[in-house]
């Protein structure tokens, strides 16, 4: 039966990603390929926060990190002549890095001082783009940033990327989102993944048995934030225009509504968050000055009859249907 | 039971804590030698529990030093202590409420897993092969504390009773050579009292070092090899059992509760 089960849900997850694949052959309207495109960005960047948050703990720089791996990857293009593919992992490393920093002074406070500390320090970031004109551009950003280098692979037509070929920045958002996922995923069913859960349940008890809080909860901001870098670099060189005002606060209430709505215990929680809201936001369209004020209902209603969120629906259906069977015998 | 009291394995030596104003300890000195079971007794506010989060890492002590074997380990860290062997149990229940029982034990083996951490990534063959060892390790210490028919229930649903064992096997799936268990006869049923004093003396016959802090004397001075006393952060008293039930300072201590042993 569990095998059954699981054999199932697999089959499920492949045909979702063989869907995503397909789906350009159906939708060619520039305009919806677009609003995939972000889609898949955002989806890997509110997994990549929801993977911080196992461990207990709420980023607020989160988004901020985003913005500086897509800083980083259209300023090793622009300004150091790397190609694109070259570029964006160095773009991850360089965000890593700069992770470590910025939570270095978050990392002693927990809970909603570890919120604030974290959105203080994020902040401190994106005001030193806003400030400093030179490299980031200052207020105004960074503009003209180049499309990512054609693709050559022998045998084949050179693949190219540009403001009118949206097809291939949406198979590379994609594809670099589902690799995300499939480390995510991995990363959770490892060792580390299980000593974040140890944490979040209890910081003191998991000390006593011998684990390096501190050092696990930096591990795991750090990868986090390289993740949510993989996003940015592709927003970066999809859009080719940075603002610092792209990654304020406002950003980071909705990554986390989306990750929250969708639930944040179970790994497909954000994924449908976002697939939710996204799609939400284009029916919402013709009223787009209530497009907070839905979120907001949205989030109170989900947190008041669904704590955990959507994903949580199955599971709560069938234990209602157990009940029933139970009252009924 | 012979106990050598030539091997101290734990030496606390003028032992002080200040929280701002309030004095939790001050200056208690003793030892702990190794093989034996030691009780800390005391009323309430006596500086127990601070004793055992000075010893652990949990606080820096504000003055005075504790050595471990010899060596000199005051101010470390919980998990630097864990690694050197001092394990500790809590006096109220601090568990992963909602792992499976199971789990805690996986976890409470963490030193003792290699580290592997590509194949726990992968989930390679060898990695299996680890995982199975530390899952039968953690079933023999479930059986050894009596949890063997709960451990797929998760700690919250457990009873006062199993949680207090469970927190108890948590501390010693680090393999401790001194364990520093809390009241761990608190609030327990007296069956419930017998099997975790047996308990008790099958983990110091197994070589543990065992410190006590305990409120039910009577069930504690019939295992324990010695008793120091604490009343209001100062050590008052300390010596064989038979000599602390006799002690004036002592019953003063405890007076306003009668000392009933």
């Amino acid at each position: 039966m569990k095998h059954r089960n699981l054999w199932r849900k697999w089959v499920g997850v492949l045909a979702v990603i063989l869907a995503a694949f397909l789906l350009p052959v159906f939708v060619q309207s520039p305009y919806w390929l677009h609003v995939f495109i972000m889609m898949w960005i955002y989806i890997i960047v509110t997994a990549s926060l929801r993977f911080t948050i196992t461990m207990g703990e709420w980023s607020f720089a989160h988004v901020p990190l985003m913005g500086m791996g897509g800083y980083a990857s259209a300023l090793l293009m622009m300004k150091l002549g790397l190609s694109f593919w070259t570029a964006l992992p160095v773009a991850v490393l360089v965000t890593a890095v700069i992770a470590i920093f910025i939570y270095w002074p978050c990392l002693p406070t927990t809970g909603t001082f570890f919120f604030f500390t974290s959105f203080a320090f994020g902040e401190v970031m994106r005001l030193c783009w806003a400030r400093f004109k030179n490299p980031f551009g200052g207020q105004g950003g960074l503009v003209l940033i180049p499309a990512p280098n054609p693709i050559h692979i022998a045998g084949f037509p050179i693949i190219e990327f540009g403001p009118l070929y949206k097809i291939p920045y949406y198979y590379t958002a994609l594809t670099l989102m589902l690799f995300g996922l499939l480390i995510l995923y991995l990363l959770e069913g490892s060792r580390l993944g299980r000593v974040a859960e140890a944490i979040k349940e209890s910081n003191l008890l998991s000390q006593s048995v011998g684990i390096r809080v501190w050092r696990y909860k930096m591990v795991i901001l750090v990868v986090g934030s390289a993740f949510a870098a993989i996003g940015g670099s592709i927003y970066a060189h999809y859009v080719t225009l940075l603002l610092p005002v792209d990654f304020y606060w406002g950003l980071g209430v909705y990554i986390i509504i989306y990750a929250v709505v969708g639930g944040t215990r179970r790994f497909s929680g954000p994924i449908v968050g976002v697939i939710l809201f996204v799609l939400l936001r284009e029916l919402l369209r013709p009223i787009v000055m209530y497009v907070p004020l839905v979120y907001g209902l949205i989030l109170a209603a989900t947190l008041t009859f669904l704590p955990e969120g959507l994903t949580s629906l199955p599971d709560r259906i069938m234990q209602w249907i157990e009940k029933r069977r139970i009252a009924k015998a | 039971m012979t106990v050598s009291y030539l091997h101290p394995i734990l030496q606390i030596r003028d032992l002080t804590k200040r929280f701002g104003g309030l004095t939790a300890l001050s200056e208690v000195s003793f030892d702990v030698h190794e093989g034996e079971i030691l009780g800390v007794i005391g009323p309430n506010g006596a500086g127990k529990t601070t004793l055992f989060d000075v010893i652990t890492g949990r606080y820096r002590p504000t003055g005075g030093r504790v050595f471990y074997k010899g060596e000199d380990i005051t101010g470390l860290k919980p998990h630097e202590l864990v690694q050197k062997g001092i394990s500790r149990s809590f006096q109220l229940e601090v568990l992963f409420s909602n792992l499976s029982v199971l789990q805690h034990l996986i976890l409470s083996r963490h030193l003792h897993t290699e580290i592997g951490f590509l194949g726990s990534f992968f989930h390679t063959p060898s990695h299996r092969e680890r995982q199975r060892s530390t899952e039968a390790n953690a079933l023999e210490l479930l059986k050894v504390v009596g949890l063997d028919g709960q451990k797929d229930k998760t700690a919250s649903s457990l009873s006062h009773g199993y949680q207090k064992s469970l927190g108890i096997a948590v501390a010693l799936g680090t393999e401790p050579t001194l364990l520093l268990l809390d009241e761990p006869l608190s609030a327990l049923s007296p069956e419930r009292v017998e099997v975790v004093l047996d308990l008790i003396l099958t983990i110091r016959d197994k070589g543990v070092t065992v410190v006590v802090i305990e409120h039910n004397m009577g069930a504690l001075f019939r295992i324990c090899d010695r008793v120091v006393v604490l009343s209001v952060g100062e050590k008052i008293a300390e010596g064989l059992p038979e000599e602390i039930r006799e002690n004036q300072k002592v019953i003063k201590a405890y007076l306003g509760g009668a000392i009933v042993v």
